[in-house]
């Protein structure tokens, strides 16, 4: 799913008005963030981002974060209409925090385009059998 | 016979998602598959209770082989239905039929099918960031919410089932709800398949 759109300033400031201050504690909307994306079936839908803060505990209740979704769906369903800019898909609402420390966030892995070979074979500098480096290496040996 | 069950793949997707106690950072790609798990624990739910609402007589294999029916984009246009069939808003003239199919004989959609909808909706939106995009949010408590809103759509499923086989109206009309939104994934699916 990719962003399709970037939405005016107005709109976004609207939005904001809207929901930032929605929910308490540690499910308070710090900010939001507006895209609209390609859903499963093709059809283009709205896509929240709901910021709030780190959870108290472990995680957010989903019981609490289930209704934060709901009545931000409908205050943005709203304003999309208001601004003309409904669209037929249901919105999708998700909530995440920018504030979670790093022993909560995913470590960056090696994305080079050997790097899962690079673990199956770190026993040995050889390319894997097949691969387009190991039939040129063949070759080279080969003398062809 | 080893089906798939629906509380099983919510057991590993918290596994995925917490670690299982591991210490240090989380590794992406169990976050990764800990989304998509608690997806598919939603989604083979529903179809599982979609084919015996369809056959009730099923034996097991043959629940995995009319469960096969369903795709994710079928069972994706009914939740949808359920949305604006719960909007106040007056529905399209093309989509009139659909939301007076789904609404209860009081004319309301009842709580936990919209609650279920909602969270299949939102839950296959994460679970195609998981499995496909670049811009999978790497942070653990939003896999974690994944986990527990996949939790509470089974447990809402398994309620509207357990409602079939209750006296009370209000229960079974809780029932007739789901049994119809089965339904229309059903079709929406396709109807019968030849594999």
């Amino acid at each position: 799913m990719t962003s399709l759109t970037t939405e005016t300033p107005e709109f976004l400031q609207a939005v904001r008005s809207a929901l930032v201050g929605q929910g308490t504690g540690d499910t308070e909307v710090l900010d939001v963030e507006v895209s609209q994306r390609e859903d499963e079936a093709g059809e283009i839908t709205w896509w929240l981002t709901l910021l709030l803060p780190r959870p108290a505990g472990n995680a957010w209740s989903a019981e609490v974060t289930g209704e934060l979704k709901r009545s931000a769906r409908r205050a943005f369903d709203t304003v999309a209409q208001d601004k003309g800019l409904a669209l037929d898909s249901p919105t999708v609402v998700v909530v995440t925090t920018r504030d979670a420390p790093p022993s909560q966030i995913a470590a960056e892995e090696d994305l080079s385009p050997d790097a899962g070979a690079a673990r199956e074979d770190n026993d040995t500098d050889e390319a894997p059998a097949g691969s387009a480096d190991s039939i040129a290496a063949d070759a080279a040996r080969n003398g062809d | 016979m080893q089906p798939i069950d629906a509380q099983g793949l919510l057991v590993t997707a918290e596994r995925l998602a917490t670690g299982a106690g591991r210490p240090g950072r989380p590794a992406l790609h169990d976050l990764r598959r800990a989304t998509s798990t608690a997806y598919y624990a939603v989604f083979h739910q529903i179809i599982r209770h979609g084919a015996f609402a369809a056959f009730p007589e099923l034996e097991e294999d043959e629940v995995a082989f009319v469960a096969r029916w369903y795709t994710h984009t079928g069972v994706l246009s009914a939740a949808k239905s359920v949305i604006k069939a719960a909007d106040h808003r007056q529905p399209k003239r093309e989509e009139v039929q659909r939301v007076a199919l789904l609404r209860s004989a009081r004319g309301a959609i009842p709580n936990p099918l919209l609650d279920l909808a909602e969270r299949f909706i939102e839950l296959q939106g994460q679970r195609h960031e998981a499995d496909y995009s670049n811009d999978y949010d790497p942070v653990r408590y939003a896999t974690l919410d994944h986990v527990a809103s996949a939790e509470i759509a089974v447990k809402n499923s398994w309620s509207m089932w357990r409602a079939g086989s209750s006296n009370r109206p209000v229960r079974q009309e809780l029932w007739d709800s789901y049994r119809r939104f089965l339904v229309l994934a059903l079709l929406d699916s396709g109807g019968t398949k030849v594999r």
